[in-house]
């Protein structure tokens, strides 16, 4: 999975179905994926504009899910259930 | 790192968020309303659509700087053309308006600030804080700096992307067939009838509708929202939506001033918008009328009712799962059964083929209905064409 910024219009649509809540809308502008994204293809298909790319299966490259992880890890504290933003493994 | 204490903390300035920071700032409430936008209202997310039913239950006074224009009802497209038109009066409202929501949610959050709200901008909750089980606040950032907010109370209003419940453990996840991808243009230059909100319903927008929304004019909101299992490809709402468009000769010759996407939750009542120190309201407890995709005015009550109870709590001492839960009852006393009636309603309407919507609009465009409901609409469907309600019997057994 991976988001085209050019295309995106950051309406929270691919968040608010994402079913592992494995994606934030960082700073209003950037879309990121978490560690704990299974690859479900959902966000793409919802997507309104298609700025999602990746098919149901196919990996969110690590490097983008560890940017993510690391974009929102500095203020989360661990204290959520595992569907939060706190840094995972 | 900057640490903030208070009684009430609402995460997200939609509509929802700034009527549960209003009552609980007016019940006597420390109360922070934090918003990760740099502009309250802006980008608008919304078709602008709404009733002026519920308002006065609000305290919200209609004001023209948020009143594009008011139209004397809707019109309901079959899909080979035939129309129905509904008046506001039919459906129990005096006029429907099309909002400016950009200075409709500011003149909300206005209400909350002189309510005795504080509000903090370009401010984000990544995650809440917990102890004992009870939500204790949130982490953050505010304008780039870490944040951490200890408040008594939370009340997640962060709309469709509903993540502040989901990182308490509340199920706000949705079914594929429970979501429309929604997509819409604010088109100049084109031809409409500023009396009128237009709905377009059929395969055009399988398992959702089109809607122009005039704003004036030669101004219109023309948007649509398809049924999430029923997208296939990529971009396939965008692309339903450019080829309706490009067929209405009094619209295709329109350009766009605005683009917005976005989602709408269709799905029945949740069984829990509540736990210990945390009320969920408007979108993000899911709480968008299944039939209309419209959630202005259920986000308005459910934050007046969660403000509200948030202010009861504090003064009780008890922010306990049990005390908030009277947040709960009331809202669901207020609004779940039309909730769940509509739901039942959606599902069968999702799969109605656009040669029964042919039939259905046919039939009610011939009968004057005094008082529109959808009991009475499938009444005078049924009294001409019982088998297109045979399916929806279930509706029809109480007014
Ligand atoms: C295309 C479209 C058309 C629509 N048309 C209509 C219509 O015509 N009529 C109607 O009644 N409804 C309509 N709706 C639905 C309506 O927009 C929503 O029901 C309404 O905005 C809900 O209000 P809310 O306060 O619950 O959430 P929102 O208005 O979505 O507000 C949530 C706020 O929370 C903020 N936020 C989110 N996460 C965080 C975080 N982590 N930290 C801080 N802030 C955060 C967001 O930035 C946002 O400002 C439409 C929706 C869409 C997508
Ligand atoms: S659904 Fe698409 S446009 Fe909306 S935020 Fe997600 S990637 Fe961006
Ligand atoms: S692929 Fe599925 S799990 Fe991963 S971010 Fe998208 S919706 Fe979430």
């Amino acid at each position: 999975m991976i988001v085209d910024n050019n295309v995106c219009l950051h309406c929270g649509a691919c968040i608010g179905i994402c079913p592992p809540n494995a994606m934030f809308l960082y700073e209003t502008s950037t879309i990121v994926f978490l560690p704990h994204c299974t690859e479900c293809g959902l966000c793409a298909q919802v997507c309104p504009v298609g700025a999602i790319d990746g098919t149901p299966g196919e990996p969110t490259p690590p490097a983008l899910r560890k940017a993510g992880a690391a974009a929102v890890s500095g203020s989360g504290n661990g204290n959520g259930n595992g569907h939060g933003v706190e840094a995972a493994p | 790192m900057r640490t903030i204490e208070t009684d009430v903390l609402v995460v997200g300035a939609g509509p929802a968020g700034s009527m549960a920071a209003k009552y609980a700032a007016l019940g006597g409430a420390r109360t922070l309303l934090i918003e990760k936008r740099q502009e309250i209202g802006s980008p608008v997310r919304c078709g602008e659509g709404v009733s002026r039913s519920w308002m006065e239950e609000c305290g919200v006074k209609p004001d023209p700087r948020w009143i594009a224009n008011q139209v004397e009802g809707a019109r309901i497209y079959a899909p080979n053309g035939a129309c129905m038109i509904v008046n506001e009066k039919q459906a129990g409202n005096e006029v429907g308006i099309v909002l400016e929501r950009d200075q409709f949610d500011k003149a909300l959050a206005e209400q909350a600030i002189k309510a005795g709200a504080d509000v903090l901008l370009k401010t984000y909750a990544s995650n809440i804080t917990r102890s004992n089980g009870t939500v204790t606040g949130i982490t953050g950032k505010t304008l780039g700096e870490d944040l951490e907010v200890k408040a008594k109370v939370v009340i997640g209003a962060d709309g469709f992307e509903s993540q502040v419940g989901r990182w308490a453990g509340l199920h706000t996840g949705l079914k594929t067939r429970d979501v429309d991808a929604t997509l819409q243009y604010r088109l100049a230059n084109i031809d409409c009838d500023r009396r009128y909100c237009d709905f377009y319903l059929g395969s055009i927008a399988p398992g959702g509708y089109i809607w122009v929304f005039p704003k004036g004019e030669d101004v219109a909101n023309v948007g649509i929202g398809v049924q999430l299992s029923q997208l296939q490809g990529k971009a396939d709402t965008r692309s339903l939506l450019d080829r309706w468009i490009a067929r209405q000769p009094g619209l295709a010759k329109g350009k766009p001033l605005d683009i917005v996407a976005g989602a709408v939750s269709t799905c029945k009542p949740l069984p829990k918008t509540v736990t210990g120190g945390l009320m969920l309201v408007g979108d993000a407890a899911r709480l968008i009328d299944p039939i209309t995709g419209g959630g202005i005015a259920n986000g308005c009550i459910s934050g007046k009712l969660a403000g509200e109870v948030a202010a009861q709590a504090l003064q009780a001492g008890d922010v306990s799962p049990q005390f908030l839960h009277k947040y709960e009852r009331a809202w669901r006393a207020r609004m779940e059964k039309t909730l769940l009636r509509n739901w039942m309603a959606k599902e069968k309407l999702v799969k109605l083929s656009d040669d029964v919507f042919n039939r259905i609009i046919a039939t009610l465009a011939e009968v004057n209905l005094p008082h529109l409901t959808t009991y009475t609409l499938l009444k005078a469907v049924q009294e001409k064409h019982p088998e297109l309600v045979k399916e929806l019997a279930e509706l029809l057994t109480e007014p």
